[in-house]
C-alpha cells in the first residue's frame, strides 16, 4: 500500500510541475518539404534501370544472333497446337527414333533402307515415315509410322512505311510519327520470331525493341523472321531519315551596312537584299518574306529584293523545307540612308 | 388558397430553380461514352470534365465554343478491354490493380458539391478505392481529382497510386509538354521522355507556342489541397499503357507521335479503419500576358506569382524581377528576390513561382520588372483574410525551413517545432523572433535546418 502511495506520489510530483511550465500550443500545421534528395533518389533510381535494361539488351542481342546464326544448322520438329508435325531440312530421323537396334525406314512408296546418319526428308510436303525393327537374326520386332510435314520454305516478309515523306535524289525523307508496317506470312508451320535491328545495333526480337522508328536521323531497320522449324527469311531493309529540322535561312546583302550605337543598322539607298536557306535533310521548299506587320507571306523567288524610295526596311523572313519543318521567322531592320553612297574616286 | 395561385407560385418556383441550376456554373450531366461506360460530368464553367466508370476522367474543352484544343483523352478507337487510355493503377501490398479491374464499380454523383466519386473494392479485400473529381468552384475553370483508400481490413495494408493521364489534342496525339524550372538554362519544353519530382517543378502543363490559339492544360503539383506526387513522368503512351505500376523513362523516346503523364503516389502505410487521401489539381490554362498574382489560400496568404516576358532581340537578355510587399505585409518565396532570369534570343519567358504573402486584409504585392533596360512596377492588389496566424509555408524547396507566425502581441516567447508527419519524431526548433510590425500584429520567424529530409511535417507553434 505504500510503494502503491510512494508511486502516485511521484507521478503527480512529477506530472504538476511538467503541466504548470510545459508550452502552451498555438497552432499545428501541415507542410511539405521538397528538397533534392528526393529528386537524387529518383534520377539513381533511373539510372540503375538504365544501367540493367542495357546489360538485359546485350544478353538479348547476343542470344539472338546465336538463334539466328543456328537457324538452318539444326534438326527442328514443331507439333502443331492441332497434332500437325513439322520439320525441316535437317530433321534427322536416327534422332527421332528411339529403337535401339538395327533399323530400316520408309518414306512414304519409297524403296526401304538402313537407318543411318544420312538418312533426311528431301522433298517439300507431307510425308509418312515408317520405322522397322529387327532383332540380330532379322525377325521384325517392332514397327511404327509418323506422318510429318517437310517445311523448306521461310516466311515472307514484307515491310512498308507509313507517313509523309519527300525523295530526293534517292533517298527518302520521312516526317516524325512515320510508322512502320511488318507483314510476316508463313503458309506451312507459322511465323515463329521477328527479329529487327535498328542502325546496325543487332537483331532484337520485335517485342523488346524499344527504340521509336520516327526519331529524328538517319535510320536502318533490317528485318528477319523465322516460322515455327527455324526457316529464316530473306533480309529485308528499310533506309530513310527522318527529318524534323527546319532550314536555316539568312539574309545577303549587297553592301555591308553601318552599325549606329543609337539608330541600329543604317543601309545603302542602293542595297538589295538576298535570301539564301540550307536544308540538309529534304531540302529547301521555298523562302517566304513580308514587311514587319503584314499578314500575308511572299515567296522569294531567288532575285534581289530592292527597297526603293523607303527610308527603312523591315522585313521578316522564313524558309520551309519538303517536309514543311519552317524555320523560326527571322527580322532585319535597317534605316535606309539619304543620300547615295558616293562612288569612290579612282 | 387559390390552386391556381399555387400552381402559378409553383412554376415560377420551378422557372427560379431552374434559372439558379443553369446561372450556376457548375453543374453536371450524364452521358455515355464511346465504350459504353456511364459518363458523368461536371461543368467547371463552360468546360466538361468527364468521369467513367473506368475509373478515368477527361477533359473537352474543344466542344465547347471557345474553340479550344487540348483536353485528357479516356477513349480510343482500340479494341482494348475499356479501361481507356487514361485510368489509375492502384498497389495493394504486393499486386497492383487497374481500376476497371476492382469490383463492386459504383458511382455518387454529388450536384451540390459539384463532384462526382465513383468507387471500387480491392477484390477479396475490404479496401474502398475512389476517385472524386471535385470543381473548384472559387476558381474557375479548375477541378482537384482525389485517388483515396479506406482501409476496413483489420490489419495495416500499403497502397499507393499511379496515374496514367493521356494527354493530347484532336489534331495530334502528341504534344510537348512544359516543366517550370528555377532557372532559364534548363530544359524546360519536353518532347521525349522525362522523369522528375515535384523539387524539378511546381507543376507541368501542355506546351503552346506563342502564335498557337489553342488553350492548354496544366497539372499543379504543389498548392493548397495538393498533394504532391513522389515522381513525375512524360511518357510515350503505347509504353506506358502497356505497364501498370513501375515504369522507366528513356530520354531517346519521343513522346510527339503520342504523350501521356504518369503520377506516382508511392505505397504508405494505412492503419486499420483509416483513409489515404492523394489530390491533385488540374486547371484550363488561360492566355495571360502579363504579370499577375493568384491568391489561393486567403487565410495563409499562399498564392502563384505569374512571369511573362519576352525577349525578340537578336542577344540574350537578362529579367529581373524584385518583390516588394510593402510596410502591411511580409513576404516569403523559394527563391532569390530579386529573381533573376536570363533569356536566351528571341525567347520567352513564362513561369508560375509560388508565394505566401503575410499579413491582414487589403494588402500590395509590387513587382519590379527590370526588362533589359525597361523597368516597370506590378502594383497587385491582394485581398488576405483579416484572422491569421501561422503562416509558415505550405511548400519550401529547401533544406532551411522558415517558420512564420503571427501575433497581435510584441515581446512574445515562441518556439516553432518541426516533426515529421508520419513517425512524430521531432526535426528540429528554433525561437520565433519578431521581424517586422504589420498593422499592429507582429510577424516572428525563425529557421529549423532539416538538412536531407524530404516529406510531410507538421509545424507547432508554442508559446514559452
Amino acid at each position: 500500500m505504500l510503494f502503491r502511495f510512494k508511486k502516485i506520489f511521484l507521478c503527480v510530483f512529477f506530472l504538476i510541475p511538467s503541466i504548470i511550465f510545459s508550452d502552451e500550443l498555438l497552432e499545428r500545421r501541415e507542410a511539405y518539404i521538397l528538397t533534392k534528395s528526393s529528386w537524387l533518389e529518383v534520377k539513381a533510381q533511373e539510372k540503375k534501370a538504365l544501367q540493367e535494361s542495357k546489360k538485359e539488351k546485350r544478353k538479348i542481342i547476343k542470344e539472338t544472333s546465336r538463334k539466328i546464326k543456328s537457324s538452318g544448322f539444326i534438326s527442328v520438329r514443331h507439333v502443331a497446337p492441332n497434332g500437325e508435325i513439322f520439320v525441316n531440312g535437317l530433321y534427322n530421323l536416327i534422332i527421332s527414333n528411339e529403337f535401339k537396334g538395327k533399323t530400316v525406314y520408309q518414306i512414304d512408296d519409297e524403296p526401304e533402307q538402313i537407318l543411318s546418319e544420312n538418312s533426311f526428308l528431301l522433298r517439300e510436303g507431307n510425308h509418312t515415315i515408317t520405322y522397322k525393327l529387327f532383332d540380330e537374326n532379322g525377325v521384325l520386332k517392332d514397327q511404327k509410322k509418323e506422318k510429318v510435314y517437310l517445311d523448306l520454305t521461310a516466311p515472307d516478309v514484307i515491310a512498308q512505311l507509313e507517313g509523309i515523306y519527300f525523295e530526293r535524289n534517292s533517298f527518302y525523307y520521312y516526317k516524325p510519327g512515320v510508322k512502320l508496317f511488318l507483314q510476316v506470312k508463313d503458309k506451312d508451320s507459322g511465323v515463329g520470331e521477328i527479329f529487327l535491328s535498328l542502325n546496325k545495333k543487332g537483331y532484337l526480337p520485335m517485342a523488346k525493341m524499344d527504340k521509336p522508328v520516327d526519331s529524328p536521323g538517319p535510320k536502318e531497320i533490317r528485318i528477319l523472321a523465322t516460322d515455327k522449324v527455324s526457316n529464316l527469311s530473306q533480309e529485308v531493309y528499310l533506309r530513310y531519315t527522318v527529318d524534323s529540322d527546319p532550314p536555316s535561312v539568312d539574309v545577303e546583302l549587297n553592301s555591308i551596312p553601318e552599325l549606329q550605337s543609337e539608330k541600329g543598322l543604317l543601309c545603302d539607298r542602293e542595297i538589295s537584299i538576298r535570301l539564301n536557306a540550307f536544308d540538309l535533310g529534304s531540302g529547301v521548299s521555298k523562302i517566304e518574306f513580308r514587311k514587319r506587320g503584314q499578314k500575308e507571306w511572299r515567296t522569294y523567288r531567288d532575285y534581289p529584293l530592292v527597297p526603293r524610295y523607303k527610308k527603312k526596311v523591315s522585313l521578316e523572313y522564313r524558309a520551309i523545307d519538303n517536309l514543311g519543318n519552317e524555320s523560326p521567322i527571322k527580322y532585319f531592320k535597317c534605316k535606309v540612308k539619304n543620300e547615295p553612297t558616293p562612288i569612290p574616286e579612282e | 388558397m387559390n390552386p391556381h395561385l399555387f400552381l402559378k407560385n409553383n412554376i415560377l418556383l420551378i422557372l427560379v430553380s431552374l434559372f439558379i441550376l443553369l446561372a450556376n456554373s457548375n453543374f453536371a450531366v450524364e452521358q455515355k461514352s464511346p465504350i459504353g461506360f456511364p459518363t458523368f460530368a461536371i461543368y467547371t464553367n463552360k468546360i466538361p470534365v468527364y468521369a467513367t466508370l473506368s475509373g478515368s476522367f477527361t477533359l473537352h474543352p474543344e466542344r465547347e465554343a471557345n474553340k479550344a484544343e487540348s483536353y485528357f483523352k479516356d477513349i480510343k478507337q482500340s479494341n482494348n478491354i475499356g479501361s481507356g487510355t487514361s485510368y489509375l493503377s492502384v498497389k495493394f501490398e504486393d499486386k497492383v490493380f487497374k481500376f476497371h479491374e476492382l469490383t463492386n464499380i459504383k458511382s455518387e454523383w454529388n450536384m451540390e458539391d459539384s463532384s462526382i466519386t465513383i468507387s471500387g473494392q480491392i477484390p477479396l479485400a475490404d479496401v474502398e478505392i475512389f476517385m472524386v473529381l471535385k470543381n473548384k468552384k472559387s476558381r474557375d475553370g479548375s477541378f482537384f481529382v482525389t485517388y483515396g483508400a479506406i482501409n476496413r481490413t483489420n490489419r495495416i495494408v500499403d497502397i499507393g497510386f499511379r496515374s496514367l493521364i493521356d494527354v493530347g489534342t484532336e489534331a495530334n496525339d502528341g504534344i510537348p509538354l512544359k516543366v517550370c524550372t528555377d532557372s532559364t538554362v534548363e530544359k524546360e519544353i519536353y518532347s521525349n521522355e522525362f522523369k522528375f519530382t515535384p523539387f524539378n517543378s511546381g507543376y507541368w502543363e501542355t506546351y503552346e507556342s506563342d502564335t498557337d490559339s489553342s488553350i492548354g492544360i496544366r497539372n499543379h503539383l504543389i498548392g493548397q489541397g495538393n498533394t504532391p506526387p513522389d515522381q513525375i513522368a512524360f511518357v510515350n503512351w503505347e509504353r506506358a499503357f502497356a505497364t501498370d505500376w513501375k515504369y522507366f523513362t528513356n530520354k531517346h523516346v519521343l513522346t510527339s507521335s503520342d504523350s501521356a503523364v504518369l503520377l506516382w503516389w508511392n505505397p504508405q502505410p494505412v492503419k486499420q479503419g483509416e483513409r489515404r487521401e492523394v489530390s491533385t489539381e488540374y486547371e484550363i490554362k488561360r492566355k495571360n500576358d502579363k504579370i499577375s498574382f493568384d491568391l489561393i489560400e486567403p487565410e495563409t496568404g499562399s498564392g502563384r506569382l505569374h512571369l511573362k516576358a519576352t525577349n525578340n532581340t537578336n542577344s540574350p537578355k537578362e529579367v529581373s524581377y524584385q518583390l516588394d510587399a510593402g510596410t502591411n505585409a511580409f513576404l516569403s518565396l523559394n527563391y532569390d528576390n530579386p529573381l533573376t532570369f536570363l533569356l536566351d534570343k528571341n525567347s520567352s519567358l513564362d513561369k508560375i513561382i509560388p508565394i505566401t504573402l503575410h499579413g491582414k486584409g487589403s494588402v500590395d504585392l509590387i513587382v519590379k520588372e527590370k526588362n533589359g533596360k525597361l523597368e516597370t512596377n506590378h502594383n497587385l492588389p491582394v485581398n488576405l483574410a483579416r484572422e491569421n496566424r501561422d503562416q509558415s509555408p505550405k511548400f519550401w524547396k529547401s533544406s532551411k525551413y522558415p517558420i512564420i507566425y503571427n501575433s497581435d502581441k510584441d515581446g512574445l516567447k515562441l518556439k516553432g517545432v518541426l516533426r515529421a508527419k508520419d513517425s512524430g519524431k521531432k526535426l528540429g526548433e528554433t525561437d520565433l523572433i519578431s521581424v517586422k510590425s504589420i498593422q499592429n500584429s507582429f510577424v516572428y520567424l525563425g529557421e529549423v535546418d532539416l538538412k536531407e529530409f524530404s516529406g510531410e511535417v507538421l509545424v507547432e507553434i508554442f508559446k514559452q
